[in-house]
């Protein structure tokens, strides 16, 4: 029994996070939006070659697609596949029906790349991917940071729960993550292994990395090649984080040794052996791995309260790594995906710079301003916002003991950090500036027409909501005046 | 000789005797002798000097020593990555496909204009005994050698050899006489081979192949995995059988040779192995579905003697997931196959280099039309290919017809550079404690359009 309850804790911790999960998410599907084009030359150019009906490489299918009788396709076919891929990739990422767009997405994916597999060479460096993909659906993947997820809360708040009621944990949460960890962790150890078990130590004697290297030439080659110790060295260290990488699950404070080994080891294969970025694996390592709901929080918290080399090494942490995942990704990738970039990483860029939030104070017994916050809430990735319910009024007044009752029951505020305050519209543009997606909102409402045609449909919704109800079920406006004492 | 840059240290008194005395002849003969270095195929003498491709000079000079002298005069000494370098030199001779070889009292060696290092020839089979001490190349993929103790040919893009009953000099052997060998009959187990032909083998079992041509000098047999690019001795008389080790398709390619290495039209051998009855879809599906089962049953087993309930009912139904695929993975890891992917072995790179190893790196060029070599790859004619020899073994043993294909198609996708010749060689660099030292390239194929 105590192996039993060694496992669930392992694989169904009560206390995995969804945040994190959806993170991952985010992290493996854009990995996935990378491949579908990084691998779409091989695919369409056999697929030309299907359609013209020559020049095909031989189809030596691999064998899931010989168990379900895959056949190669043509042009148009694979440009259907491709507009369904990137579809589903889209939605998956912005958390719509996030389940079942995420098995369609690992579907297609092992097709597409069973594709190039099946004409050309199997290669390993997709392995890690492909189970983090497939394992995806099998946690509660849109929980957290996804429409779905938004749609629930919506639900939730119309049935007259809070708006900040979403759910953090599930036992659930961890399983792909903890799935694709044991994946690599096989990946690397087996590696080795290999290596002890087929050449001995001798792998070590740095004629062998030194060959190695000079066999897949690339810039630093000749640098790193030059010097037998040096080879020996490295290979050395090679066979070690490689046959020692299970210890990395014994506890995770070991992460700070594995994962910037192996990521190191990946770009200097990159930069001396011409492996190509890698980055399918060394990426897919690094989210499974790295706590990707609290790194940012803790980076910042280094970052305004560290020591000197604390912030130093956040500061490297934050954009290093980011920026070359950037580099890499917009490589392949058409560069209008920026847009979708841009934002999370204006938001991220929020969150290490500034940890000043402010205080939105909501009304709790009102749907329309329930279910602003649900949206609001859903947006502030940068962790600018703080809700307060006006309906906790003990709390609110404590923090803020300015504001009157009354007229926050009638309009939205917000509080800034030095206890000034804006109501209504004002105070929307002002969480709008806090939240990158909202900008071009926030500018505009600087606009005085446009301020002057806000301010109408503010206080046409503001007071309608108190004269006609404003549809939630449980809004206990309407002939209930709660005031507290 | 086509060796334009040859000079000798002497010359053939046999070739003086023909000059006859008069007043004018003395003169007429300083002339001929001027001349006879360039244009004379003279028998028994040392070159002592080359002009290489890029216009410089490679020289013994009278220690010994080799030396390369530039065209603006800078004289340099040529390293030999063998420790104690090459020992006397006896001959040098140009390939006009590639570089030069030099024989030397260590054997034989290499060296080419963009490398300033002597290297040691990767010699194979069949290569004649003895230190070389003459040697004779026209280009053609062929070095005959002549040693102390006898005289052969060497493949220089394979470097596997033959030797030739042949007592004089290397110059005066009169090689590629009658026709080319042909490949008459070949028995597979033996029964007579029909073309297009599959033999269905056992896996593990090997082909008994036995084989008739004719050939100069009596054919010798070579064979290479289909579509791969290494010959390897079919040494027929030991009775050689061909290794049909792995299930599923295995084709082989079959040559005669002469005497003189000249190969006969290819014969290809095609077998089928049948695989394990553990490999077919039945088993494995069936073996994976009941394995599945039953660690499926395991878990909800174990689920509902804590209680059972929904939570605990998924948790089991996860374990099984993971527990199977991850099984699978370890499996495949064992027993690596790369068709099983995404579940894939780990046994990459687990190749060992000593010291003293050689590396071959093939490639293609291209040669554009004003003469100049660039690097290019088989994609670039839309041939595509994962791995580098699956798109050059075409160009190194298809013949002229592939590779005119090759431009036709290069050509057709770069209108704005055509080209005109095109080479697969393969760079090669030595493994030393000092590091990597980048030696002479072997080139597998040279083509050029006759009227390019």
């Amino acid at each position: 029994m105590r192996s039993q309850s060694a496992w669930s804790r392992f694989w169904f911790p009560e206390n995995g996070s969804l945040v994190r999960l959806a993170y991952y998410r985010i992290v493996v599907l854009f990995l996935a939006l990378y491949d579908v084009y990084n691998y779409g030359g091989a695919v369409f150019q056999d697929a030309a070659a299907v359609t013209r009906g020559v020049g095909v490489r031989p189809w030596n299918p691999i064998y899931l697609f010989e168990v379900f009788g895959v056949q190669g396709i043509t042009t148009p076919t694979a440009e259907i596949v491709f507009t369904i891929f990137v579809l589903a990739i889209v939605l998956g990422l912005l958390g719509v029906f996030t389940r079942t767009t995420c098995v369609i997405i690992a579907v297609l994916w092992l097709y597409w790349t069973g594709l190039a597999y099946s004409y050309g060479k199997p290669h390993h460096d997709k392995v890690a991917m492909a189970f983090a993909l497939c394992s995806l659906p099998l946690g509660p993947i849109g929980a957290r940071i996804s429409v779905d997820a938004w749609f629930q809360n919506y639900r939730r708040t119309r049935r007259g729960a809070s708006p900040l009621a979403a759910p953090r944990t599930s036992p659930f949460a961890l399983f792909p993550i903890r799935f694709t960890q044991i994946c690599l962790v096989f990946g690397y150890a087996f590696a080795g292994w290999s290596k002890i078990v087929i050449t001995g130590f001798g792998w070590t004697n740095g004629y062998t990395l030194m060959g190695i290297m000079m066999g897949h030439d690339n810039e630093w080659s000749a640098f790193f090649a030059n010097n037998l110790l040096m080879c020996s060295l490295m290979s050395m260290v090679t066979l070690f984080v490689q046959a020692s990488f299970p210890l990395i699950l014994l506890h995770w404070k070991l992460r700070f040794f594995y994962l910037p080994m192996a990521t190191f080891f990946h770009l200097m294969t990159w930069l001396t052996m011409d492996t190509g970025p890698y980055i399918t694996l060394w990426l897919t390592l690094l989210s499974a791995f790295v706590f990707l709901d609290t790194a940012p929080v803790r980076m910042r918290t280094w970052l305004w309260e560290g020591r000197w080399w604390k912030r130093c090494a956040s500061l490297v942490l934050a954009f290093v790594p980011a920026s070359l995942v950037l580099w890499i990704l917009f490589g392949v990738l058409p560069l209008a995906w920026l847009l979708l970039v841009i934002p999370v990483a204006l938001s991220y860029v929020m969150l290490l710079f500034s940890h000043r939030r402010i205080d939105v104070i909501f009304d709790g017994h009102c749907g329309i301003c329930k279910r602003t916050v649900v949206m609001l809430h859903g947006l502030d990735w940068a962790h600018r916002l703080r809700f307060l319910d006006l309906r906790d009024w003990d709390q609110v007044h404590a923090k803020h003991h300015l504001l009157d009752f009354d007229r926050c029951e009638r309009d939205m505020h917000v509080v800034f950090a030095d206890d000034s305050f804006a109501a209504a519209v004002p105070a929307y543009r002002s969480i709008a500036w806090r939240i990158p997606l909202l900008w071009p909102t926030a500018a505009a409402l600087h606009l005085s027409p446009v301020r002057a045609i806000a301010d109408r449909i503010y206080r046409h919704v503001a007071d309608s909501r108190l004269d006609r109800g404003c549809g939630d079920s449980s809004c206990s406006i309407h002939g209930r005046q709660s005031r507290p004492d | 000789m086509g060796d334009a840059g040859v000079h000798r240290h002497r010359l053939v008194s046999s070739t003086q005797a023909t000059i006859q005395s008069s007043m004018i002849l003395p003169y007429l003969a300083l002339f001929v002798v001027a001349l006879l270095p360039v244009c004379s195929p003279l028998v028994g003498q040392t070159r002592t000097q080359v002009n290489e491709r890029s216009g410089a000079k490679l020289i013994v000079d009278e220690a010994g020593q080799l030396q390369r002298l530039t065209k603006e005069g800078d004289r340099t000494a040529i390293a030999c990555t063998l420790e104690g370098g090459p020992g006397t030199i006896h001959d040098i001779v140009r390939d006009p496909r590639a570089g030069s070889f030099v024989a030397a009292e260590k054997g034989l060696f290499m060296i080419s204009s963009d490398v300033d290092v002597l290297d040691p020839c990767d010699l194979r089979d069949g290569v004649p005994r003895g230190v070389p001490i003459e040697l004779r190349c026209e280009g053609d993929g062929r070095l005959f050698v002549k040693t102390r103790t006898g005289f052969g040919v060497i493949d220089t893009s394979f470097f596997f050899g033959r030797s030739i009953a042949w007592g004089g000099p290397a110059d005066a052997y009169a090689q590629d006489q009658g026709p080319r060998p042909t490949l008459r009959v070949v028995m597979v187990d033996r029964e007579p081979h029909e073309p297009g032909r599959i033999y269905k083998v056992e896996s593990g079992a090997r082909a008994v192949i036995s084989c008739e041509a004719e050939a100069r000098g009596g054919a010798t047999y070579r064979f290479r995995r289909h579509g791969h690019h290494l010959w390897y001795p079919l040494d027929l008389e030991n009775g050689f059988s061909l290794p049909i080790a792995k299930p599923g398709k295995t084709a082989f390619d079959i040559v005669a040779l002469d005497q003189d290495l000249r190969r006969s039209p290819v014969v290809v051998l095609r077998f089928e192995a049948p695989y394990p009855a553990w490999f077919s879809k039945a088993f494995l599906l069936g073996a994976a579905g009941s394995f599945s089962l039953i660690v499926f049953v395991s878990f909800a087993f174990l689920a509902w003697a804590r209680g059972g309930g929904r939570k605990r009912l998924l948790q089991a139904v996860l374990s099984a997931i993971a527990v199977v695929l991850l099984g699978i993975q370890v499996l495949t890891a064992l027993f690596p196959h790369a068709k099983g992917w995404p579940f894939v072995g780990f046994s990459m790179y687990t190749e060992k280099y000593e010291e003293f190893a050689l590396l071959y790196q093939p490639g293609v060029w291209a040669e554009s039309l004003d003469g100049t070599w660039f690097p290019t790859y088989p994609g670039a004619a839309g041939r595509g290919s994962d791995g580098y020899w699956q798109g050059l073994v075409p160009l190194v043993h298809g013949g002229d017809a592939v590779v005119e294909a090759f431009l036709e198609d290069y050509n057709e996708r770069h209108r704005e550079r055509p080209i005109r010749g095109l080479m697969v060689q393969e760079t090669r660099t030595r493994l030393t404690s000092g590091g990597p030292v980048r030696v002479a390239p072997v080139v597998m194929m040279r083509y050029r359009r006759k009227d390019g």
